[in-house]
């Protein structure tokens, strides 16, 4: 029933809320992981959902994103090992020459609300950077932002360096001129038209 | 007419066609083989260039159309990043008014001092004197420059938690800054009535919703536009097809620009430009249709010239809609944007015939930049 309570005020915004009733379940005994999964996962998948169907708005999304951060931050610290593995490493960034971190920070909230961790290298990230961090981190995922056509470029040679070093890591990219055509062309491992969208992509490359 | 249709048409042959305008900057500079660091702070070459780009591509309306977000942002004080090659564009991960009370520190700009403002000042002097008028300056709308010195997810959140401190944050915006600075640009060139044309792009669903348009963007575009005494207009809004309700949208949007109602693609594509017009016929509106820049970056040309077709015929037939071509990117090759003119001008002769596949169009073959300038001002560069 709590836990119920806990995803509601997700979906409704509370912050307060979240951060007392997660605190509350935690002190009663609950199952760090049914808080965890069945009450600010499940949410922030409902999110994503009501988002896809034109329900929410992105500051909707932002709002309970940041609802369940909070709900996170208090659970992190009792995780124990096995209750803290993630569901994969998602290394995320805006490419070299692009200043818009909007998208990106969405995905990244979402990927983090979905159990990724996630590994944000916030914007104007140049591809070595993002082989060397997913190297560092093992990452399963590297997505890549971009908002102008100008930096799109950018996101080609990110993917050729991945490629080049050989690595597993999977890429994939987004941003506003970025389309499914651009992604095969230059080899990305997958195209998301916005933050939901992401998510599932992510989980079916990780799978 | 609308504001949108009365202004702006430099050449006689427009008003017995669908007119085109377009948004170039950075592929004006491109073109040009201008840097781009001088092109956006050299008022004489920027004017140059884009008087040069309009006539080379043909277009109606004449392409004035600078880094209009940046300015004012920048006036006050928001770091912004001149990208070499690129487009200059605010730096939105250090916002200016990092927590509620940096507002309390910050000044008006001065127009005459603070950052590009008076670059800006002395292109609009520029376009008056060397085109011999001046129809229409920009500036930046108040949601977005609020986005770029605020950052989007703080305003979001204050928009919601603190919702006392963002219509402080938006009063300041308006009465503060872009007042003085809107009155500033039209005694400079001693027109009292010239429209203010405000951009608002970042104000689009879904990045906000609609109940968000009526509180901060229809609200505050209004208090602008009594504070100026009328002729000031904010657009540039896509998300039509994200808005969930796109009729409720268009209305807002009118509100924003009265008279005339721009749709801008992917939404346009989306939504389609039978409900579009099927609206503005229905509120007496004049229609304004952007075609997609990618579209215009990546061709084929066949395309594109589909595209422009498709939408004259379905809204242009009583000569109340112009084609706007949505900020063309740096690379977009000049064939590109020459077809689309063409297709403009040749399937929006007006009137229309019934069928329009009955309009022959042949693909137009135009000089490079550098030989149309060679010929015009017998020099190559600019």
């Amino acid at each position: 029933m709590a836990i119920q309570e806990i995803f509601n005020a997700v979906l409704a915004f509370d912050e307060a809320t979240v951060i007392s009733k997660t605190q509350a379940e935690l002190d009663g005994g609950t199952d760090i992981g049914t808080i965890l999964n069945d009450g600010l996962i499940s949410a922030m998948d409902e999110v994503g959902e009501r988002f896809s169907a034109g329900e929410l708005f992105v500051p909707e999304m932002l709002m309970a994103a940041q609802a369940m951060k909070a709900g996170l931050k208090i659970l992190k610290p009792h995780l124990s090992a096995g209750q803290s593995k993630s569901k994969g490493v998602v290394v995320i960034g805006t490419v070299k020459g692009d200043l818009h971190d909007i998208g990106k920070n969405l995905v990244s909230m979402m990927m983090e609300g979905a159990g990724f961790e996630v590994v944000d290298l916030g914007v104007d990230v140049d591809s070595e950077k993002f082989v060397k961090t997913a190297a560092e981190k093992s990452a399963d995922v590297i997505a890549l932002s971009a908002l102008l056509t100008t930096t799109m470029p950018s996101m080609e040679s990110t993917v050729k360096a991945v490629k080049e070093a050989g690595m597993a890591t999977r890429t994939i990219i987004g941003g506003a001129p970025v389309t499914q055509a651009f992604a095969d062309q230059i080899g990305a491992d997958g195209y998301s038209a916005d933050a939901p969208g992401a998510v599932k992509l992510v989980k079916q490359l990780v799978a | 007419m609308s504001i949108e249709m009365e202004t702006d048409l430099i050449t006689s042959e427009a008003v017995n066609q669908v007119a085109v305008g377009a948004q170039s900057n950075d592929h004006s500079a491109h073109l040009a083989g201008v840097s781009t660091n001088r092109f956006f702070t050299d008022a004489a070459t920027f004017v140059q260039v884009q008087l040069l780009v309009t006539e080379y591509y043909k277009l109606d309306v004449l392409s004035n159309f600078w880094d209009v977000y940046n300015i004012e942002a920048e006036a006050l004080g928001q770091k912004v990043v001149y990208h070499p090659g690129g487009i200059p564009d605010t730096d939105r991960t250090r916002p200016l008014i990092g927590t509620p009370s940096d507002l309390d520190r910050l000044s008006p700009p001065n127009p005459y001092r603070s950052g590009r403002m008076p670059w800006v000042l002395q292109i609009n002097k520029n376009y008056l004197e060397m085109a011999g008028k001046l129809e229409r300056v920009y500036f930046t709308a108040p949601f977005s420059l609020a986005v770029n010195i605020r950052g989007y997810e703080n305003l979001v959140t204050d928009m919601f938690e603190r919702p006392r401190f963002a219509h402080r944050l938006f009063r300041f915006l308006c009465d503060d800054v872009l007042g003085p600075y809107l009155e500033t640009m039209r005694e400079e060139v001693d027109i009292p009535d010239l429209l203010m044309d405000g951009r608002d792009a970042w104000a689009s669903p879904p990045m906000i919703n609609l109940d968000m348009m009526d509180e901060y963007i229809v609200a505050y575009t209004e208090r602008l536009r009594n504070n100026l005494g009328g002729n000031l207009i904010t657009r540039g809004n896509w998300g039509d097809a994200k808005s969930r309700d796109p009729e409720r949208f268009f209305s807002q949007k009118c509100r924003c620009s009265p008279g005339s109602l721009s749709a801008l693609d992917p939404d346009l594509c989306e939504v389609g430009p039978e409900r579009v017009k099927k609206y503005a016929r229905q509120h007496n509106l004049s229609v304004a249709a952007g075609i997609d820049a990618t579209l215009l970056k990546d061709g084929p040309i066949e395309a594109i010239v589909q595209r422009i077709k498709r939408y004259i015929d379905k809204m242009a037939r009583d000569g109340r809609c112009m084609i706007h071509l949505n900020q063309i990117a740096a690379e977009t090759p000049p064939e590109h944007v020459h077809a689309a003119v063409a297709a403009c001008h040749t399937f929006g002769r007006l009137p229309i015939p019934e069928n329009i596949d009955d309009v022959q169009f042949d693909i137009p073959r135009s000089p490079r930049f550098s030989e149309f300038v060679r010929e015009k001002m017998g020099t190559a560069g600019v």
